[in-house]
């Protein structure tokens, strides 16, 4: 039937829609040859450039009989197709599977790109491990007991850093994005984000912020940077808890947030002592335990509704939902308000805090609810985006309009030279009319 | 004679594509040699699309979005009835990209 079908090609006086595929690929090799032969190309590679058109064409059933040989698949649609246009109805069906999976492939391989910037990340990340391995061993070798083990391997300790460091600031999320922010940046810069963003975890992050940068900067920063963050966590707790609260024992519950980080062995013995311990303790622990902990007993003392959307927060992703959060709310009050004010502002910041809070319940309350919301919004616009795409793989006519009128809701439009895919299978037509209603 | 571009985005001119793809990436041909080559096929589709194919089709259905940008009309049709000469055919949903004929002079 091949045969037939090239012979056919130019004789036919309706051909069908392989006989002027081939036709147009046969026009197509033969005029570039010339272009070939001027870059000094082989023309075998001409020769491989049709026999791959025609394979791909015949995988892609736009082609029924294979020309060359090459198709496998080809025979049994090429029984019927070449001859009339009629016989095309049976084809459809493996043609479709065959079409789409090489546009799949074709398509995807292209975009996914996105992945190599987080990889660059990486390398900043492990670079400040080293710095906070410095100080947290002169810190820790008084306190010893729990923490000395998590001290000794580096290993650990990098990755536990690594841990809170993501969550303060801000972020994009990812873990190594903050550490980087932290090394380079001053860290006032750090410290904005991390209270808004720390509630959960904050209290960890900002003790191994604390700790990393103490020996440059050491106690203005640590006040500024705990109060904010342990009020926004625990509405009770006053700003300047680690030095007086941790100190004093009444403090201890507002100050759990902390401890029970450190809660191996987080006892308050000095302010900074008692910080470093609870870095430690949270880095033994891992940097999710530390979190449920402080979880639970957040619930038990606060609210259910404040607990609940810190807890959906921290059990889905933390650090994404953080990020969203903070990005919202950083940008205008976190950054210059809290530090550079001092100590003093604080309290405004817990004031400011504690409404932030709010407003991140509404925003996951909203993200709960809006989402049907949002899904039913997107997935409107998902009509459309997927009618702009689902057609190109399925349905798909590509012409030239020669007119297009309305009169209210009623279109006409007539069409030629088009190139119908329908259910797998091409067809051509040299005008078309279509009405239809919007 | 100016040709339009949008039949590469046919199964015919997705085939070439990927062919011109396979010997640009191994090394074979230059990607202008490649360019010249769908420029070629541009010509060559819609010449062969004018000059070899005789046959009408007519088409109806319910206009789900139409947009008229760049003078190509797209229009989403759905439930879409496509009648051609011996066969008609049904459709959940089909999209039409038709460039303007004015505009390529024949």
């Amino acid at each position: 039937m091949a045969q037939v079908k090239g012979q056919a090609k130019e004789k036919e006086p309706h051909p069908s829609t392989s006989t002027v595929y081939l036709a147009v690929v046969e026009d197509v090799i033969q005029n570039v040859r010339a272009d070939f032969q001027s870059e000094g190309v082989d023309e075998n590679v001409l020769n491989e450039l049709q026999a791959l058109w025609e394979l791909k064409l015949m995988q892609a059933g736009a082609v029924e009989a294979p020309v060359t040989e090459a198709a496998p698949a080809a025979p049994a649609k090429g029984t019927t197709g070449p001859v009339t246009p009629v016989t095309d109805l049976n084809v459809p069906y493996e043609a479709t599977e065959e079409y789409q999976t090489p546009t799949v492939e074709m398509l995807f391989p292209p975009t996914p790109q996105t992945l190599p910037p987080q990889t660059p990340q990486t390398p900043f990340v492990m670079t400040p491990t080293p710095q906070p391995d410095a100080m947290t061993p002169q810190v820790m070798t008084p306190l010893m007991d729990i923490p000395s083990p998590a001290l000794t391997s580096t290993g650990e300790q990098i990755m536990y850093q690594y841990m809170p460091a993501g969550p303060s600031d801000n972020g994009s999320g990812g873990n190594g994005l903050d550490l980087d922010t932290k090394l380079g940046r001053p860290q006032p810069y750090m410290q904005h984000p991390s209270p808004w963003m720390n509630k959960p975890r904050g209290v960890d992050v900002n003790l191994d912020m604390n700790a990393t940068y103490e020996e440059g900067q050491e106690d203005d920063e640590y006040e500024q940077e705990e109060a904010p963050v342990t009020k926004d966590f625990f509405t009770l707790s006053t700003g300047k808890r680690k030095r007086e609260e941790i100190a004093g024992g009444p403090y201890i519950q507002g100050y759990n947030m902390p401890q029970t980080d450190g809660a191996h062995q987080a006892c308050p013995f000095n302010d900074q002592a008692a910080s470093y311990i609870a870095k430690w303790a949270s880095e033994k622990a891992g940097g999710r335990n530390p979190v449920t902990e402080i979880l639970s007993e957040e619930l038990a003392a606060e609210k259910d509704v404040n607990v609940q959307t810190i807890v959906r927060t921290s059990s889905s992703k933390c650090l994404p939902q953080r990020d969203g959060i903070d990005d919202d709310y950083d940008d205008g009050v976190a950054e210059e308000d809290y530090n550079e004010p001092g100590e003093e502002e604080p309290q405004p910041a817990n004031e400011a805090a504690t409404p932030k809070i709010a407003k991140v319940e509404l925003v996951t309350g909203d993200s709960d609810g809006e989402p049907p919301l949002n899904e039913d919004d997107d997935d409107d616009l998902d009509d459309n985006d997927q009618g702009d795409e689902e057609p190109e793989t399925e349905h798909l006519v590509l012409a030239q309009f020669e007119k297009v009128t309305r009169s209210k809701n009623k279109w006409k439009c007539t069409l030629r030279d088009g190139i119908m895919h329908l259910h797998g299978r091409d067809i051509l037509f040299l005008k078309a009319t279509g009405e239809f209603e919007f | 004679m100016g040709s339009y571009e949008l039949y590469r985005k046919s199964s015919i001119g997705m085939s070439l594509t990927d062919a011109l793809d396979e010997l640009v990436t191994n090394g074979t041909i230059s990607p202008l040699l490649a360019v010249k080559v769908l420029m070629q096929f541009d010509k060559s589709m819609n010449e062969a699309l004018q000059q070899r194919v005789k046959s009408k089709t007519t088409f109806k259905g319910h206009l789900h979005t139409y947009r008229f940008c760049d003078n190509v009309w797209t229009f989403i049709l759905e439930n879409a009835l496509f009648k051609t000469d011996n066969e008609i055919q049904h459709v959940d949903r089909v999209k039409i990209v038709a460039c303007d004929a004015k505009i390529i002079s024949r």
